[in-house]
């Protein structure tokens, strides 16, 4: 079938049809989930390389059990981000947490580059804070306020209530928001004017 | 008058709302990895026409397959070795047909009258 024809059907059918031989159901899955999917790694993770790689097994996981998965049972996305949640707690467990500090700061801009500089640089600052993060805040802050998932999807996937859910993210955010402080000077954001 | 916490979570709003609004797209080289994965795991039962080669793609529309070709085969060699080597109890054609040999059909009756139903019937 075109992926064309294919935009508008869900993720579900999708997966079936991927199942009975679709090549194009596969091409569309992935242009779907996968850019969630790696963003969702990113952000836990905080490196590249071990982001792609989760990536890349959550993905491979939805291909293995596309012949097993029962139609209306779950939503598809949110039964990934569980497994990439997995997969990124799993490797959190093998190393240590990167710390604030260990951010670079950020260089003198070449003229011409430095809204994109800037724009790096608000990047890897919430990307330290939310390094510093509890894994399980870090989870929740990363799901609703970044992949825009609802609360009760969040708790679906955390396997947690969602009063649990909104705990989780109002902790994070107040975390997140004293690491920002301290990185104030570096940000160039944070003045006292704005 | 907005206070330094109000400012921290201000700018923590803008930097997720960032985040949300403009993520990077994935390397090309994992979508690529990715749909290269697809393609190997995807369920061999449900590709026939890629699970079947040339060799295969002529027998798939007979009756049985390559088994009942190979029945097929087995029937038409018996057959015709009974047509070139009959047993003895069978006339053998092909010397009937080119008149090496006549059938005695008187043989056959004869050979009913030694079952006695001649004998019984009186």
């Amino acid at each position: 079938m075109p992926r064309d024809a294919l935009t508008t059907v869900s993720d579900d059918a999708l997966l079936l049809l991927y199942a009975r031989g679709d090549g194009a159901a596969a091409r569309e899955l992935t242009g779907r989930l996968l850019p969630r999917v790696w963003n969702q790694a990113r952000r836990m993770l905080g490196d590249q390389t071990e982001a792609e790689d989760v990536a890349q097994e959550a993905m491979m996981r939805l291909w293995r059990m596309a012949p097993d998965w029962e139609q209306g049972r779950a939503q598809v996305s949110t039964w990934i981000f569980r497994v990439t949640a997995n997969l990124c707690t799993d490797r959190l467990r093998k190393r240590r947490v990167s710390a604030l500090d260990e951010v670079d700061e950020p260089r003198d801009p070449a003229p011409g580059a430095e809204a994109r500089l800037q724009m790096q640089a608000r990047s890897d600052a919430l990307q330290a804070a939310l390094d510093s993060l509890p894994e399980r805040q870090r989870q929740a802050v990363v799901l609703r306020h970044i992949e825009g998932l609802a609360n009760p999807e969040i708790a679906e996937i955390m396997e947690i209530s969602t009063e649990a859910v909104e705990s989780l993210t109002a902790r994070g955010k107040r975390t997140l928001a004293a690491a920002l402080a301290d990185r104030r000077a570096a940000l160039g954001v944070m003045n006292d004017d704005g | 008058m907005m206070t330094d916490d109000d400012k921290a979570m201000a700018v923590l709003d803008d930097l997720l709302r960032d985040a949300a609004e403009k993520p990077p797209a994935p390397p090309a080289g994992l979508t690529a990895r990715v749909l290269a994965d697809a393609d190997r795991v995807q369920p061999q039962a449900a590709r026939p026409e890629r699970r079947l080669g040339a060799r295969g793609g002529s027998a798939r529309w007979l009756p049985g397959g390559w088994q009942g070709l190979g029945g097929l085969v087995a029937a038409t060699c018996a057959g015709f070795w009974i047509g070139i080597s009959p047993p003895e109890v069978l006339p053998d054609t092909g010397a009937v047909l080119f008149g090496y040999e006549t059938v005695d059909s008187s043989g056959f009756a004869t050979g009913a009258d030694g079952f006695g139903w001649d004998a019984e019937e009186g």
